[in-house]
């Protein structure tokens, strides 16, 4: 056999190379469009699924929200805020074993296996992702159930490792002070808004914004990138309340109110040189930290959002408007009889004082005299005035429901409303009202408007303006001279001796009258606000104070027996703390003090019952009651003589203090050389008129 | 027969095309941008694995610094619920402290010189021997005059001064440090 010709071998294997060539080129060609198609298929087909499924993984959103911001007293003690807590979640759709899960999770938290395996077992079924296990947890709570709860087999980003279980950060409002001030800062609910005092009213300055998160994660769960939507932090209020004044108001207070076994009181310290309220008191009172405990009957400021008859504390607008007009001087002298008719209603004193000047019958709150006055006065002319002190309007503080109270327009007047507005009747205010007319006198008749917010901060410390109180001259300050001078007698020598300080001089009035009865729909005798209003120094005031008791039902119910000693007890312990300088003599033992009884009630006859829409309202009744006969309360300090008081004139001395009893009596007289500010002595109004010729 | 040189293609010698400039100037520019490159896409890296370990502990820093905010805000009301007067009160008690009560401030006002500024003279009958001292003594916290307002008590700013001061001995204080530096491992 030839042997074969060698290009044909070489053409062959040419051949074969080029077919296995062809073969590994086709089949590249076939892998690669495979692959191709595979792309193309994942990135145009499933495209957006893969997308979500790639940010799932790298990306995690999270909703926070920034502390609600903090109250703060004038001395920058915080009075609410709010601090991080956690709560425990599970999202049931990421749980495969729920009775497993259960299990563990009921050992740890310390609650019922089977409830949490039905919780879970529900939630899984409708796909709840946010099942609440554990609430309101501190940062140790949270490391200490982590710890419990970790499994080293789940790989989750997050903390508790543990599967289908998550933390979510939430925020708790704490009010360290518990009751103190809580009617002035409030509350705010779970959601953390506002719902009663600066809390609601300054509830766009507090709330805290909803912070959004985007994290990016890497493969071990650590996050290398954030992008933070960043708001407005929350700003930080600082009132104008001083927490030890604010606590001394309220201890004196709740004192009064349970000695007084009265069903509710109020208490104002208001510094009239700027109008900031230094204390504002409500008893009873809440716990903000414990919702549930809140009442409508707790809940109430009543202070600014109650409305009642003022009584004899009025008559500061209508001695105010008769010496504006200069009608009257304090030492004039004014024919008083027992009883007045005006527009057939009769209006009687308790104890007729015949002819006083009018500085006595301001002290012996005599009914007659300042309906006289005020009849003089004119009704035109007495509205401006009591529209000029701030009655009928709304005060302006910066605290929710704050009443305007119920002053009618003269053209609604009927023929004995002026006689009975002089008295303080056919009238509502409100407390602060009151409060802020007496620091109106005490403020030479400059009208400042009170105000509860010092300043508001923003997180960097910037200070937010704030508007300035109105400022207004309502009287002059010759009359608010002349007022103070009045006013000094009603404390030395007239209705409101338990008002008088310990070192300090003091001046104020007293008030009672009686409340309104919704049930017998017109006043009931039985039912009394009693109030003494006042400030101190008499000669130079630092403060004004307001205290009302609402229906006092033992005791001395007049406003100089039931008011007026928590007006004491506020006023000798914070003038010291305002560094005030005495001006009083520290009395060991009072000389013979005569209380003297307060005219209460509106008169007889004429148009009765006189149409007050809001509650709380006191008004005129047919007669006028002898005082009750009870022994003044004496509060600490003063070891004075007090007066088991009766009728009018009748008063006799009793000695009320077992330590004077069983002691020596001393008499503290004032050296030749000192020459205290205010007077301390009592004098007869003849005495001072004799002084002044 | 004319001899004929013929000159035959001489093959170029590899050595020859090896050392050709012009080749060598392509194959050096090739390797250096080839080596740019490759540092380029070395930097590149680096820098994307150092900015995610900025961002890792950028992140945790973050977190460490809203635990320590968190952690302020506690102590801090932590420290003013222990301020309160009611607690103060509640504390005093406990300590066997009394409240003022009216015999007690009798007998001190009876015994003691009364704090005015004008001197009193005890005029009318000279002051007994019989009287018991008293027990309790009032006094009153005399505050710093208005010129000089005293500092803020308890500011945010003053806590977290306080709280960035080493404790000898605060167990709540070593926690967040060594929380904080667990979290930076």
């Amino acid at each position: 056999m030839p042997p074969r010709p060698k290009s044909s071998k070489k053409r062959n294997l040419r051949q074969v190379a080029f077919t296995r060539f062809t073969l590994i080129v086709a089949f590249l060609v076939l892998w690669m469009g495979g692959i191709g198609v595979r792309l193309v298929y994942l990135q145009v087909n499933q495209h957006e699924w893969l997308k979500q499924k790639a940010l799932g993984q790298r990306q995690d959103f999270k909703r926070s929200k920034m502390p609600r911001g903090t109250i703060y007293d004038r001395n920058g003690r915080a009075l609410a805020m709010s601090v991080k807590v956690k709560t425990l979640y599970a999202d049931a759709t990421e749980i495969d074993d729920i009775k497993a899960a259960a299990t563990i999770i009921a050992k740890i938290l310390g609650a019922k296996e089977s409830a949490i395996s039905k919780q879970l077992t529900e939630a899984k079924e409708v796909e709840k992702r946010f099942l609440p296990l554990a609430k309101g947890l501190d940062e140790e709570a949270v490391q200490r159930i982590n710890k419990a709860l970790e499994d080293t087999s789940v790989k989750k980003a997050d903390s508790p490792k543990f599967a289908g279980l998550h933390w979510r950060e939430d925020q708790k409002r704490s009010y360290p002070n518990q009751t103190l001030a809580a009617h002035v800062i409030g509350f705010s609910n779970a959601d953390g808004v506002g719902q009663a005092g600066i809390e609601q009213s300054q509830n766009d300055m507090l709330y805290g914004a909803v912070i959004k998160k985007m994290q990016e994660r890497d493969r071990l769960g650590r996050v290398y990138d954030e992008t933070v939507s960043e708001k407005e932090p929350p700003k930080d209020i600082t009132l104008t309340i001083s927490t030890s004044f604010q606590y001394k108001a309220e201890q004196a207070l709740e004192k009064a109110v349970k000695a007084s076994n009265s069903k509710s009181g109020m208490a104002i310290v208001i510094d009239h040189k700027t109008g900031e309220i230094l204390a504002l008191a409500n008893y009873p009172t809440f716990d903000p930290n414990n919702l549930k405990e809140i009442t409508g009957e707790n809940l109430r400021n009543q202070a600014i959002q109650s409305v009642y008859s003022p009584g004899s504390v009025f008559k500061l607008v209508t001695y105010g408007s008769a010496l504006e007009k200069k009608l009257i001087t304090p030492e004039g002298e004014i024919d008083s009889p027992n009883s007045i008719e005006v527009a057939k209603h009769k209006f009687t004193d308790s104890h007729p004082i015949g002819r006083a000047t009018y500085t006595k019958a301001l002290a012996v709150s005599s009914n007659v005299s300042a309906i006289k006055t005020s009849l003089r006065v004119g009704k035109d002319d007495f509205y401006k005035t009591v529209r000029r002190l701030g009655f009928g309007s709304r005060t302006g503080i910066e605290l929710p429901a704050e009443t305007s109270g119920i002053v009618r327009a003269p053209e609604r007047w009927n023929g004995d409303s002026l006689a009975s507005m002089s008295i303080g009747y056919e009238i509502g205010v409100s407390a602060l009202q009151m409060a802020s007319a007496f620091a109106t006198i005490a403020n030479n008749g400059v009208r400042i408007q009170p105000h509860i917010i010092k300043e508001i901060r923003q997180s960097n410390e910037q200070i937010v303006p704030v508007a300035l109180p109105e400022r207004e001259q309502v009287v002059s300050a010759e009359t608010a001279r002349d007022l103070r001078t009045m006013l000094r007698q009603v404390v030395v020598a007239g209705t409101g001796k338990a008002a008088q300080l310990n070192g300090y001089t003091s001046a104020g009035k007293t008030g009672t009258a009686w409340k309104f009865d919704e049930k017998l729909k017109r006043v009931n005798s039985a039912k009394y606000v009693s109030s003494f209003i006042g400030f101190a120094p008499a000669e130079n005031p630092e403060i004004t104070i307001a205290v009302v008791m609402d229906e006092p039902k033992s005791g001395g119910r007049n406003g100089g027996q039931a008011a007026a000693p928590a007006f004491r007890e506020i006023a000798e312990q914070i003038l010291p703390e305002l560094n005030v300088k005495p001006d009083g003599y520290v009395e060991q033992v009072a000389e013979t003090i005569e209380d003297i009884p307060e005219t209460i009630g509106n008169g007889v006859g004429g148009p009765q019952e006189t149409v007050l829409a809001e509650p709380q309202l006191t008004d005129a009744d047919a007669k006028t009651v002898p005082p009750v006969q009870t022994k003044v309360k004496e509060p600490r300090g003063l070891p004075s003589a007090s007066k088991i008081q009766g009728p009018a004139g009748s008063a006799k001395a009793v000695t009320a203090d077992k330590a004077t009893k069983s002691k020596p009596a001393l008499t503290v007289k004032p050296p030749a050389d000192a020459k205290p500010k205010g007077q301390i002595k009592n004098k007869s109004s003849t005495e001072m008129k004799k002084e002044k010729t | 027969m004319r001899n004929r040189n013929v000159r035959r293609p001489q093959a170029r010698s590899v050595s020859t095309a090896e050392f050709n400039p012009l080749t060598w100037r392509y194959i050096i520019v090739m390797i250096v941008c080839g080596f740019v490159l490759a540092s380029g896409f070395f930097f590149a890296a680096r820098q994307h694995f150092a900015s995610m370990e900025f961002g890792i502990k950028n992140s945790t820093l973050r977190k460490q610094l809203e635990d320590l905010e968190s952690e302020n805000r506690r102590l801090l009301l932590s420290k003013e619920v222990a301020l309160s007067p009611g607690e103060i009160k509640k504390v005093a008690r406990n300590l066997g402290f009394r409240e003022l009560g009216t015999e007690s401030v009798v007998a001190t006002s009876t015994n003691s010189k009364p704090q005015i500024f004008a001197p009193l003279l005890i005029a009318a009958k000279p002051p007994t021997t019989d009287l018991k001292p008293a027990n309790i003594t009032r006094t009153a916290y005399q505050r710093p005059s208005r010129e000089s307002p005293p500092e803020r008590a308890a500011s945010p700013e003053s806590v977290a001064k306080q709280s960035a001061k080493p404790l000898p001995s605060g167990e709540g204080r070593e926690r967040v440090v060594i929380n904080a530096v667990a979290k930076l491992r």
